[in-house]
Protein backbone atom coordinates (compact mmCIF):
# COMPACT_ATOMS: atom_id res chain seq x y z
CA UNK A 1 0.00 0.00 0.00
CA UNK A 2 1.29 3.71 -0.76
CA UNK A 3 2.03 6.00 1.68
CA UNK A 4 -0.23 8.42 0.24
CA UNK A 5 -3.05 6.01 0.35
CA UNK A 6 -2.14 4.86 4.14
CA UNK A 7 -2.33 8.67 4.84
CA UNK A 8 -5.55 8.88 2.92
CA UNK A 9 -7.11 5.75 5.33
CA UNK A 10 -5.61 7.55 8.03
CA UNK A 11 -6.90 10.71 8.06
CA UNK A 12 -10.64 9.25 7.28
CA UNK A 13 -10.46 7.39 10.57
CA UNK A 14 -9.03 10.37 12.43
CA UNK A 15 -12.32 12.56 10.83
CA UNK A 16 -15.18 10.78 12.27
CA UNK A 17 -13.76 10.97 16.49
CA UNK A 18 -12.85 14.68 15.68
CA UNK A 19 -15.60 15.88 16.36
CA UNK A 20 -15.90 13.86 19.65
CA UNK A 21 -12.00 14.93 20.69
CA UNK A 22 -13.09 18.51 20.57
CA UNK A 23 -16.49 18.36 22.44
CA UNK A 24 -14.82 16.69 24.82
CA UNK A 25 -12.03 19.12 25.23
CA UNK A 26 -14.21 22.32 25.35
CA UNK A 27 -15.70 21.04 28.36
CA UNK A 28 -13.55 23.63 29.85
CA UNK A 29 -13.65 26.99 27.88
CA UNK A 30 -10.95 27.40 24.95
CA UNK A 31 -9.60 29.57 22.52
CA UNK A 32 -8.77 28.66 19.04
CA UNK A 33 -5.40 28.13 19.63
CA UNK A 34 -4.74 26.57 23.41
CA UNK A 35 -7.60 24.46 22.21
CA UNK A 36 -5.37 23.17 19.54
CA UNK A 37 -2.55 22.67 21.92
CA UNK A 38 -4.51 20.71 24.43
CA UNK A 39 -5.22 18.56 21.76
CA UNK A 40 -1.53 18.27 20.39
CA UNK A 41 -0.71 17.37 23.90
CA UNK A 42 -3.23 14.65 24.58
CA UNK A 43 -1.59 13.53 21.48
CA UNK A 44 -3.92 14.17 18.79
CA UNK A 45 -1.98 17.02 16.13
CA UNK A 46 -5.11 18.32 13.96
CA UNK A 47 -4.01 20.91 11.32
CA UNK A 48 -5.26 23.86 12.14
CA UNK A 49 -7.06 24.22 8.80
CA UNK A 50 -9.05 21.98 9.78
CA UNK A 51 -9.79 22.95 13.84
CA UNK A 52 -10.92 26.68 13.63
CA UNK A 53 -13.31 26.01 10.94
CA UNK A 54 -15.11 22.72 12.44
CA UNK A 55 -15.11 24.90 15.74
CA UNK A 56 -17.15 27.86 14.04
CA UNK A 57 -19.40 24.62 12.62
CA UNK A 58 -20.57 23.37 15.79
CA UNK A 59 -20.57 27.18 17.12
CA UNK A 60 -23.60 27.48 14.45
CA UNK A 61 -25.14 24.50 15.21
CA UNK A 62 -25.25 25.35 18.59
CA UNK A 63 -23.25 23.02 19.94
CA UNK A 64 -20.44 25.25 21.62
CA UNK A 65 -21.13 28.80 23.21
CA UNK A 66 -18.60 31.75 22.88
CA UNK A 67 -18.02 34.92 24.08
CA UNK A 68 -14.97 37.17 23.38
CA UNK A 69 -12.51 38.30 26.24
CA UNK A 70 -9.67 40.48 26.62
CA UNK A 71 -6.17 39.31 27.79
CA UNK A 72 -2.69 39.77 27.85
CA UNK A 73 -3.44 42.20 25.32
CA UNK A 74 -5.40 40.96 23.15
CA UNK A 75 -8.65 39.80 22.35
CA UNK A 76 -9.40 36.09 22.38
CA UNK A 77 -12.75 34.09 21.35
CA UNK A 78 -13.48 31.50 24.08
CA UNK A 79 -16.02 28.40 23.33
CA UNK A 80 -17.57 25.96 25.56
CA UNK A 81 -19.89 23.41 25.42
CA UNK A 82 -23.75 24.28 25.27
CA UNK A 83 -25.80 22.40 27.00
CA UNK A 84 -27.06 20.78 23.92
CA UNK A 85 -23.27 20.13 22.83
CA UNK A 86 -23.18 18.70 26.58
CA UNK A 87 -25.81 16.29 26.04
CA UNK A 88 -24.18 15.37 22.58
CA UNK A 89 -20.90 14.56 24.06
CA UNK A 90 -22.96 11.92 26.20
CA UNK A 91 -24.01 10.36 23.84
CA UNK A 92 -21.01 10.35 21.37
CA UNK A 93 -19.03 9.00 24.17
CA UNK A 94 -21.11 6.08 24.96
CA UNK A 95 -21.94 5.03 21.46
CA UNK A 96 -17.50 5.45 21.24
CA UNK A 97 -17.02 3.00 24.14
CA UNK A 98 -19.28 0.82 22.44
CA UNK A 99 -17.56 0.84 19.34
CA UNK A 100 -14.08 1.25 20.47
CA UNK A 101 -14.68 -1.91 22.84
CA UNK A 102 -16.09 -4.01 19.68
CA UNK A 103 -13.19 -2.77 16.85
CA UNK A 104 -10.76 -4.00 19.96
CA UNK A 105 -12.52 -7.59 20.26
CA UNK A 106 -12.45 -7.93 16.40
CA UNK A 107 -8.76 -7.34 16.58
CA UNK A 108 -7.79 -9.34 19.79
CA UNK A 109 -9.74 -12.17 17.94
CA UNK A 110 -7.41 -11.51 14.17
CA UNK A 111 -4.29 -11.30 16.04
CA UNK A 112 -4.81 -14.52 17.82
CA UNK A 113 -5.84 -16.21 14.29
CA UNK A 114 -2.50 -14.60 12.86
CA UNK B 1 2.80 42.23 10.42
CA UNK B 2 3.00 43.63 6.90
CA UNK B 3 2.20 40.43 5.62
CA UNK B 4 -0.38 39.15 8.39
CA UNK B 5 -2.59 42.10 7.06
CA UNK B 6 -1.59 41.19 3.65
CA UNK B 7 -2.97 37.67 4.27
CA UNK B 8 -6.30 38.60 6.06
CA UNK B 9 -7.26 41.31 3.67
CA UNK B 10 -6.58 38.44 0.94
CA UNK B 11 -9.02 35.76 3.12
CA UNK B 12 -11.63 38.27 3.51
CA UNK B 13 -11.75 38.87 0.46
CA UNK B 14 -13.41 35.12 -0.49
CA UNK B 15 -15.51 35.22 2.21
CA UNK B 16 -19.08 35.56 2.66
CA UNK B 17 -19.89 39.51 3.71
CA UNK B 18 -21.96 38.66 6.77
CA UNK B 19 -19.36 37.07 8.14
CA UNK B 20 -16.53 38.71 7.19
CA UNK B 21 -15.77 40.47 10.12
CA UNK B 22 -16.62 37.76 12.62
CA UNK B 23 -13.77 35.07 11.45
CA UNK B 24 -11.45 37.56 10.43
CA UNK B 25 -11.14 38.62 13.55
CA UNK B 26 -11.15 35.42 15.10
CA UNK B 27 -8.68 34.02 12.57
CA UNK B 28 -5.89 37.02 13.13
CA UNK B 29 -6.28 36.21 17.08
CA UNK B 30 -5.09 32.94 16.24
CA UNK B 31 -2.50 33.26 14.26
CA UNK B 32 -1.52 35.83 16.96
CA UNK B 33 -1.10 33.45 19.64
CA UNK B 34 0.82 30.92 17.38
CA UNK B 35 3.32 33.59 16.50
CA UNK B 36 3.39 34.72 19.96
CA UNK B 37 3.73 30.68 21.02
CA UNK B 38 6.77 30.72 18.85
CA UNK B 39 8.57 33.48 19.73
CA UNK B 40 8.61 31.96 23.34
CA UNK B 41 10.01 28.62 21.63
CA UNK B 42 12.51 30.44 19.83
CA UNK B 43 13.36 32.97 22.48
CA UNK B 44 13.29 36.29 20.05
CA UNK B 45 11.38 38.69 18.43
CA UNK B 46 9.39 37.42 15.08
CA UNK B 47 10.55 38.55 11.72
CA UNK B 48 8.14 39.01 8.71
CA UNK B 49 9.85 35.54 7.72
CA UNK B 50 8.74 33.74 10.83
CA UNK B 51 5.85 35.31 9.80
CA UNK B 52 5.61 34.13 6.14
CA UNK B 53 6.69 30.55 7.40
CA UNK B 54 3.44 29.89 9.80
CA UNK B 55 1.44 31.48 6.97
CA UNK B 56 2.23 29.24 4.24
CA UNK B 57 1.11 26.28 6.61
CA UNK B 58 -2.03 27.81 7.29
CA UNK B 59 -2.51 27.65 3.45
CA UNK B 60 -3.56 29.33 0.94
CA UNK B 61 -5.79 32.31 1.52
CA UNK B 62 -9.44 30.91 -0.81
CA UNK B 63 -8.47 27.44 0.84
CA UNK B 64 -8.87 28.69 4.45
CA UNK B 65 -11.90 31.17 3.53
CA UNK B 66 -13.52 28.10 1.75
CA UNK B 67 -12.90 25.91 4.47
CA UNK B 68 -15.09 28.26 6.89
CA UNK B 69 -17.94 28.20 4.46
CA UNK B 70 -20.40 25.10 4.19
CA UNK B 71 -19.15 22.50 1.65
CA UNK B 72 -20.85 23.03 -1.43
CA UNK B 73 -21.10 20.55 -4.46
CA UNK B 74 -22.33 20.59 -7.79
CA UNK B 75 -24.08 17.25 -7.62
CA UNK B 76 -24.21 15.58 -4.32
CA UNK B 77 -22.57 11.57 -4.24
CA UNK B 78 -26.59 10.42 -3.49
CA UNK B 79 -27.66 12.52 -6.71
CA UNK B 80 -24.60 11.61 -9.02
CA UNK B 81 -25.92 8.17 -10.83
CA UNK B 82 -29.11 9.43 -11.15
CA UNK B 83 -27.44 12.59 -12.78
CA UNK B 84 -25.76 10.87 -15.44
CA UNK B 85 -28.76 8.59 -15.94
CA UNK B 86 -30.93 11.83 -16.61
CA UNK B 87 -27.72 13.31 -18.72
CA UNK B 88 -27.31 9.94 -21.07
CA UNK B 89 -31.24 9.93 -21.81
CA UNK B 90 -30.93 13.95 -22.28
CA UNK B 91 -28.35 13.35 -25.04
CA UNK B 92 -30.80 10.28 -26.81
CA UNK B 93 -33.58 12.66 -26.70
CA UNK B 94 -31.08 15.27 -28.16
CA UNK B 95 -29.69 12.93 -30.96
CA UNK B 96 -33.58 11.98 -31.96
CA UNK B 97 -34.48 15.45 -32.05
CA UNK B 98 -31.91 16.73 -34.29
CA UNK B 99 -32.20 13.30 -36.22
CA UNK B 100 -35.76 14.44 -37.17
CA UNK B 101 -35.01 17.77 -38.25
CA UNK B 102 -32.02 15.71 -40.17
CA UNK B 103 -34.38 13.86 -41.51
CA UNK B 104 -36.68 16.53 -42.83
CA UNK B 105 -33.96 18.58 -44.29
CA UNK B 106 -32.87 15.27 -46.43
CA UNK B 107 -36.63 14.00 -47.31
CA UNK B 108 -37.29 17.69 -48.47
CA UNK B 109 -34.34 18.55 -50.01
CA UNK B 110 -32.06 15.56 -50.67
CA UNK B 111 -29.57 17.75 -49.00
CA UNK B 112 -27.27 15.05 -46.48
CA UNK B 113 -26.12 17.66 -43.67
CA UNK B 114 -24.06 15.85 -41.77
CA UNK B 115 -22.09 18.59 -40.69
CA UNK B 116 -25.78 20.37 -39.49
CA UNK B 117 -26.47 17.30 -37.76
CA UNK B 118 -23.26 16.78 -35.69
CA UNK B 119 -22.65 20.40 -34.88
CA UNK B 120 -26.81 20.70 -33.98
CA UNK B 121 -26.28 18.05 -31.58
CA UNK B 122 -23.59 19.39 -30.04
CA UNK B 123 -24.80 22.29 -29.36
CA UNK B 124 -28.38 21.32 -28.20
CA UNK B 125 -26.37 18.40 -26.19
CA UNK B 126 -24.27 21.38 -24.55
CA UNK B 127 -27.63 22.67 -23.89
CA UNK B 128 -29.20 20.03 -22.01
CA UNK B 129 -25.91 19.29 -20.16
CA UNK B 130 -25.94 22.91 -18.78
CA UNK B 131 -29.71 23.17 -17.73
CA UNK B 132 -29.81 19.67 -16.26
CA UNK B 133 -26.40 20.39 -14.07
CA UNK B 134 -28.02 23.76 -12.94
CA UNK B 135 -31.24 21.50 -12.17
CA UNK B 136 -29.21 19.26 -10.25
CA UNK B 137 -26.90 21.77 -8.47
CA UNK B 138 -30.35 23.20 -6.92
CA UNK B 139 -31.40 19.56 -6.23
CA UNK B 140 -28.21 18.67 -4.42
CA UNK B 141 -27.96 22.59 -2.51
CA UNK B 142 -31.27 23.23 -1.79
CA UNK B 143 -32.35 26.88 -0.44
CA UNK B 144 -33.30 26.16 3.18
CA UNK B 145 -30.73 23.11 3.15
CA UNK B 146 -34.44 20.63 3.30
CA UNK B 147 -34.04 18.40 0.26
CA UNK B 148 -37.11 18.18 -2.59
CA UNK B 149 -36.49 15.35 -2.68
CA UNK B 150 -34.90 11.74 -1.73
CA UNK B 151 -33.60 9.38 -4.72
CA UNK B 152 -33.95 6.21 -4.21
CA UNK B 153 -36.33 5.62 -1.79
CA UNK B 154 -39.78 4.59 -3.42
CA UNK B 155 -38.54 0.90 -5.03
CA UNK B 156 -39.09 -2.64 -4.02
CA UNK B 157 -37.65 -5.38 -5.05
CA UNK B 158 -41.11 -6.54 -7.00
CA UNK B 159 -40.53 -4.35 -9.06
CA UNK B 160 -36.69 -4.88 -10.07
CA UNK B 161 -36.76 -6.29 -13.94
CA UNK B 162 -37.14 -10.45 -13.96
CA UNK B 163 -33.10 -10.21 -15.57
CA UNK B 164 -30.90 -13.25 -14.97
CA UNK B 165 -28.81 -13.17 -18.44
CA UNK B 166 -26.54 -10.02 -19.04
CA UNK B 167 -27.91 -9.96 -22.33
CA UNK B 168 -31.45 -9.37 -21.45
CA UNK B 169 -29.96 -5.54 -20.32
CA UNK B 170 -31.19 -3.79 -23.44
CA UNK B 171 -27.57 -1.09 -23.60
CA UNK B 172 -28.09 2.58 -24.13
CA UNK B 173 -26.42 2.28 -27.31
CA UNK B 174 -28.44 -0.45 -28.58
CA UNK B 175 -31.58 1.53 -27.77
CA UNK B 176 -30.68 4.88 -29.07
CA UNK B 177 -29.70 2.71 -32.62
CA UNK B 178 -32.89 1.05 -32.78
CA UNK B 179 -34.86 4.04 -32.02
CA UNK B 180 -33.04 6.04 -34.39
CA UNK B 181 -32.79 4.04 -37.06
CA UNK B 182 -36.26 3.15 -36.85
CA UNK B 183 -37.30 6.73 -36.98
CA UNK B 184 -35.27 7.61 -39.64
CA UNK B 185 -37.16 5.11 -41.80
CA UNK B 186 -40.57 5.59 -40.61
CA UNK B 187 -40.03 9.59 -41.55
CA UNK B 188 -38.21 8.23 -45.00
CA UNK B 189 -41.32 6.30 -45.79
CA UNK B 190 -44.33 9.05 -44.86
CA UNK B 191 -41.83 11.58 -47.23
CA UNK B 192 -44.89 12.56 -48.80
CA UNK B 193 -46.50 14.02 -45.60
CA UNK B 194 -43.64 16.11 -44.91
CA UNK B 195 -42.38 17.60 -48.16
CA UNK B 196 -43.95 20.87 -49.43
CA UNK B 197 -46.51 20.46 -52.21
CA UNK B 198 -43.89 22.62 -54.73
CA UNK B 199 -41.03 20.20 -53.53
CA UNK B 200 -43.15 16.99 -54.44
CA UNK B 201 -44.04 18.76 -57.88
CA UNK B 202 -40.57 18.66 -58.81
CA UNK B 203 -39.13 15.86 -57.77
CA UNK B 204 -37.29 14.37 -60.01
CA UNK B 205 -36.60 10.40 -57.91
CA UNK B 206 -39.85 8.41 -56.85
CA UNK B 207 -40.88 5.27 -55.64
CA UNK B 208 -41.77 2.69 -58.85
CA UNK B 209 -44.88 1.67 -59.29
CA UNK B 210 -44.40 -1.97 -57.46
CA UNK B 211 -42.27 -0.16 -54.96
CA UNK B 212 -45.77 1.46 -53.98
CA UNK B 213 -47.50 -1.56 -53.36
CA UNK B 214 -44.86 -2.24 -50.47
CA UNK B 215 -44.47 0.51 -48.94
CA UNK B 216 -47.55 0.64 -46.64
CA UNK B 217 -46.58 -2.59 -45.52
CA UNK B 218 -43.13 -1.68 -44.59
CA UNK B 219 -44.18 1.86 -42.84
CA UNK B 220 -47.15 -0.34 -40.70
CA UNK B 221 -43.97 -2.70 -39.73
CA UNK B 222 -42.10 0.24 -39.19
CA UNK B 223 -44.34 2.43 -37.28
CA UNK B 224 -44.62 -0.85 -35.03
CA UNK B 225 -41.00 -1.17 -35.06
CA UNK B 226 -40.80 2.63 -33.76
CA UNK B 227 -43.71 1.87 -30.83
CA UNK B 228 -41.78 -1.01 -29.92
CA UNK B 229 -38.39 0.83 -29.40
CA UNK B 230 -40.11 3.55 -27.22
CA UNK B 231 -41.87 0.45 -24.89
CA UNK B 232 -37.93 -0.58 -24.92
CA UNK B 233 -36.68 2.94 -23.44
CA UNK B 234 -38.71 2.76 -20.79
CA UNK B 235 -38.67 -0.96 -19.98
CA UNK B 236 -35.08 -1.44 -21.26
CA UNK B 237 -34.43 -5.58 -20.72
CA UNK B 238 -35.69 -8.60 -22.82
CA UNK B 239 -38.32 -11.02 -21.80
CA UNK B 240 -39.88 -13.80 -23.65
CA UNK B 241 -42.91 -11.97 -24.56
CA UNK B 242 -40.88 -8.88 -25.81
CA UNK B 243 -38.32 -11.41 -27.40
CA UNK B 244 -41.57 -12.88 -28.96
CA UNK B 245 -42.59 -9.05 -30.88
CA UNK B 246 -38.89 -8.33 -31.53
CA UNK B 247 -38.98 -11.93 -33.41
CA UNK B 248 -42.09 -11.35 -35.06
CA UNK B 249 -41.22 -7.56 -36.06
CA UNK B 250 -37.69 -8.37 -37.68
CA UNK B 251 -38.46 -11.22 -39.90
CA UNK B 252 -41.71 -9.32 -40.78
CA UNK B 253 -39.41 -6.44 -42.16
CA UNK B 254 -37.03 -8.99 -43.39
CA UNK B 255 -40.06 -10.72 -45.34
CA UNK B 256 -40.72 -7.35 -46.69
CA UNK B 257 -37.22 -5.98 -47.68
CA UNK B 258 -36.24 -9.39 -48.97
CA UNK B 259 -39.43 -9.37 -51.59
CA UNK B 260 -38.75 -5.99 -52.29
CA UNK B 261 -34.91 -6.37 -52.98
CA UNK B 262 -36.06 -8.88 -56.05
CA UNK B 263 -38.06 -5.92 -57.99
CA UNK B 264 -36.77 -4.97 -61.49
CA UNK B 265 -36.35 -0.61 -60.06
CA UNK B 266 -37.10 0.45 -56.38
CA UNK B 267 -37.02 4.25 -57.82
CA UNK B 268 -38.07 5.65 -61.17
CA UNK B 269 -37.27 8.95 -62.66
CA UNK B 270 -40.28 11.13 -62.85
CA UNK B 271 -38.97 14.14 -64.73
CA UNK B 272 -39.14 14.74 -68.75
CA UNK B 273 -37.01 12.35 -71.00
CA UNK B 274 -34.64 14.59 -71.79
CA UNK B 275 -33.82 15.36 -68.01
CA UNK B 276 -33.04 11.83 -67.52
CA UNK B 277 -30.73 10.79 -64.17
CA UNK B 278 -27.79 9.02 -65.32
CA UNK B 279 -27.18 6.88 -62.08
CA UNK B 280 -30.70 5.93 -61.84
CA UNK B 281 -29.65 2.06 -62.63
CA UNK B 282 -26.60 2.04 -60.70
CA UNK B 283 -28.92 3.64 -57.76
CA UNK B 284 -31.55 0.76 -57.81
CA UNK B 285 -28.48 -2.00 -57.93
CA UNK B 286 -27.58 -0.38 -54.80
CA UNK B 287 -30.88 0.17 -53.11
CA UNK B 288 -31.46 -3.69 -53.93
CA UNK B 289 -27.91 -5.01 -52.49
CA UNK B 290 -28.75 -2.89 -49.15
CA UNK B 291 -32.20 -4.22 -49.07
CA UNK B 292 -31.06 -7.65 -49.31
CA UNK B 293 -28.22 -7.71 -46.91
CA UNK B 294 -30.02 -5.74 -44.54
CA UNK B 295 -33.13 -8.46 -45.10
CA UNK B 296 -30.20 -10.95 -44.42
CA UNK B 297 -29.35 -9.35 -41.16
CA UNK B 298 -32.97 -9.22 -39.86
CA UNK B 299 -33.66 -12.67 -40.48
CA UNK B 300 -30.06 -12.96 -38.61
CA UNK B 301 -31.79 -10.86 -35.36
CA UNK B 302 -35.02 -12.30 -35.51
CA UNK B 303 -33.42 -16.03 -35.21
CA UNK B 304 -31.44 -14.53 -32.46
CA UNK B 305 -34.99 -13.54 -30.83
CA UNK B 306 -36.09 -17.08 -31.12
CA UNK B 307 -32.85 -18.55 -29.75
CA UNK B 308 -32.64 -16.20 -26.66
CA UNK B 309 -36.65 -17.00 -26.52
CA UNK B 310 -35.68 -20.47 -26.05
CA UNK B 311 -32.85 -19.79 -23.46
CA UNK B 312 -35.34 -18.01 -21.44
CA UNK B 313 -37.88 -20.69 -21.42
CA UNK B 314 -35.07 -23.24 -19.79
CA UNK B 315 -34.38 -20.51 -17.30
CA UNK B 316 -38.15 -20.18 -15.84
Amino acid sequence: MSEEHLEKLRQELRRGILVLAVLGSLREAHYGYSLRKQLQDAGLDIDEGTLYPLVRRLADQGLLTSEWRQGEGRERRYYRLSAEGMALLASLSGEWQQLNDCVSKILEVGREIT
Amino acid sequence: MKLLDRYMSAVEFHLPEKRRNEITRELRANILDKLESLAEQQGRAITEDDVSTVLKELGHPQRVANSFSPPQQLVTADLFPLYKQVLAYGAIFMFVLEMIRFCVVFISSGHIALATLFSGFMLKALLMFASVTGVFYILSNPPGGKPFFKPYQCWSPEQLPPVTHGWQRISLCEQTTEFSSSLFFFLLLHYPLLMPDEVMANLTIGFAAATKQWVPWLAAAVGFSLLFNIWNLRFSFWSRFKLAISAGLNLMIAILLLCMSRLPAIIVELSAADERVPSIDIANSFISAGLLWVGLWLVFEGGRDLYRMWLLSRTF
